[in-house]
């Protein structure tokens, strides 16, 4: 134990850090475009809007190695944007991670706003607030909900292997992160880094998860 | 702030809720909307704080047509509160405090302390406001409106299957503001008595129209038609003078006198109109021995059948209407022509002053 602890060395600090900023960035750029998407579609009743949810709603079954395939064909070198020279940087493995947490979040905040009812909305509307005040409330009535959806995108992004491993490269010091470190350490056979960030991967995972199960039980009340 | 509406309507899916509603809100004084569930109060005041928008029709407010761009800053002069109010989730002070922090208002706590008073639930400001009963959530979305001191207040139903405590403090409450007038309240309720205590002015609903307004007295003496005559019970109305024996209230009918709650200050000559549900009056076939007041013998002259139940008619002198089960009138062996006991409590007995 004594021995795993002190191996976390620059390595797999490194490893870690940069796993928390490319999962954490990922998920905040997703939300520029989740939130008022799905906050429209929440509050909103326009022509397409059905179409919308269940396209979103079926963006969500497609498998992670796929929006890893198409992320690739986008960046890689003979492709429209092979110029910008993003393939195999931490900002490739943001754009594929975020696209993965788009649909995820979309539709967990869209559930959310919608628990908001009609009625509390109306109290907001009566009670003289204007736009930007009457959004503010429809967060806070459903902040439970918001932050679980936000932390399902986040264990979602941050545990994803392939995806990023095919448009990351997982090179060191670069855009190796836990989970892909873990995949070729494993199968270097050097297990003793590959605990170690198993066990801190995992230990990430618990720790999301209670937050998540406190939320989910707050918003039950 | 003045509202007025010119031929408004509203459809809903193809079904007329509001036909033709032309009414002027008068300020600084109560108006109600008054009529059975189901026919447009609830549409009519969301239509007047723009919840709803109409089918047809225009709005005024302060004498301009309602324009889109003006929303906001109308929305902040006057405040809705529902009929079932809903809270934010979070503690009673906060959500008092909504309106007062949206309009970016100062001295919020002094304020809060009040309104919280008013509607006498001092204390509760940090209290988790989804943990409040029925009464109390109906009490704190009162002064979570009433805080913002609006220009017009819409209250619908405001003693909507409330406890009995929640609706009296609410009750007084509006008596207070009345007196006060001060603030232009519009409230609505199926309640003829509600209607007569709290308000000022009464407009009397049917089928989403406005078919009679004026005060809640005058229906009684001149309904406009038999749905009001129907809608507001009137079976038993009667005028008389008020007189007073060994500290006891009597309304002097002439051939009768019917004992009355005792009232304080009574003018000899005080005439007012008295009314008594049907439901309120007991029928026996021998003198009853009972705390209630007033005892008078009379002959049955009518018997209908209504709805499963038997609508009597004995003349005492003066002629009562009495409701009871068909299974009352067959124990009693009521027929036409017999004699009956007909008694009442005096505080059944509903009066309103003919001025």
């Amino acid at each position: 134990m004594i021995e795993i602890v002190s191996s976390l060395d620059g390595e797999v600090l490194g490893i870690v850090l940069l796993s928390f900023r490319v999962s954490l960035t990922a998920i905040a750029l997703s939300c520029l475009l989740s939130l008022p998407l799905s906050l429209l579609l929440a509050l909103k009743n326009f022509p397409g809007r059905r179409v919308i949810i269940s396209i979103i709603n079926s963006l969500l079954a497609v498998p992670a190695v796929a929006i890893g395939l198409v992320v690739y064909l986008f960046l890689t070198r003979r492709s429209p944007l092979g110029a910008l020279g993003l393939l195999y940087t931490r900002w490739a493995m943001i754009i594929a991670q975020g696209l993965l947490a788009i649909p995820i979040i979309t539709s967990l905040a869209l559930a959310a706003f919608r628990s908001v009812s009609r009625q509390i909305r109306e109290t907001a509307i009566t009670l003289g607030a204007s736009l930007h005040q009457f959004i503010l409330t429809i967060f806070r009535e459903s902040r439970y909900s918001l932050a679980a959806a936000l932390i399902m995108g986040f264990a979602r992004v941050i545990g994803e292997t392939g995806m990023t491993m095919m448009v990351g490269g997982n090179i060191k010091g670069s855009t190796r992160v836990m989970t892909t470190a873990i995949a070729l350490e494993t199968m270097k056979g050097n297990f003793e880094l590959a605990i170690t960030l198993g066990i801190i991967l995992l230990a990430v995972s618990l720790l999301i998860g209670v937050p998540l199960q406190l939320l989910q039980g707050a918003g039950k009340r | 702030m003045r509202i007025k509406t010119e031929a408004i309507g509203k459809t809903f899916n193809g079904k007329e809720v509001l036909k033709n509603i032309s009414l002027e809100i008068e300020e600084n004084r109560i108006s109600c909307f008054l009529g059975p569930n189901g026919v447009g109060k609830t549409t009519l005041l969301r239509i007047l704080n723009l919840l709803e928008r109409p089918s047809q029709g225009k709005i005024y407010y302060d004498g301009k047509i309602y324009q889109r761009i003006d929303r906001l800053s109308l929305q902040r002069r006057m405040v809705l509160v529902g009929q079932n109010p809903v809270m934010f989730d979070t503690s009673v002070y906060h959500n008092v405090s909504y309106g007062l922090r949206v309009r970016r208002m100062k001295d919020t706590k002094r304020k809060i302390k009040q309104a919280l008073e008013m509607v006498k639930l001092s204390g509760m400001e940090n209290r988790s406001a989804l943990t409040l009963s029925g009464g109390e959530i109906q009490r704190v979305a009162l002064a979570r409106a009433l805080v913002i001191k609006p220009e017009v207040s819409f209250l619908d139903e405001p003693t909507h299957n409330l406890d009995p405590l929640s609706k009296e403090i609410i009750e007084d409450l509006i008596l207070r503001l009345k007196d006060e007038s001060r603030r232009t309240i519009v409230l609505s309720t199926h309640d003829l008595l509600q209607a007569e205590k709290l308000s000022h002015k009464v407009y009397l609903l049917k089928e989403g129209k406005i078919i009679q307004e004026g005060k809640a007295r005058e229906f009684f003496v001149s309904p406009s038609s038999s749905f009001s005559a129907e809608f507001l019970g009137i079976r038993n109305l009667f005028k008389g003078k008020l007189i007073q024996m060994n500290g006891i209230s009597f309304l002097d009918l002439g051939k009768l006198k019917i004992e009355i709650p005792p009232l304080e200050k009574i003018k000899q000559k005080d005439e007012m109109y008295a009314s008594l549900r049907p439901e309120e009056i007991l029928v026996s076939s021998q003198p009853l021995v009972s705390s209630a007041r007033n005892s008078f013998q009379g002959k049955v002259i009518k018997m209908e059948n209504k709805a499963g139940l038997v609508e009597l008619t004995a003349d005492c002198g003066i002629p009562f209407t009495v409701v009871l089960t068909k299974r009352s009138k067959d124990d009693l062996n009521l027929e036409l022509g017999k004699k009956v006991y007909l008694t009442f409590k005096a505080s059944a007995v509903h009066l309103m002053d003919s001025g």
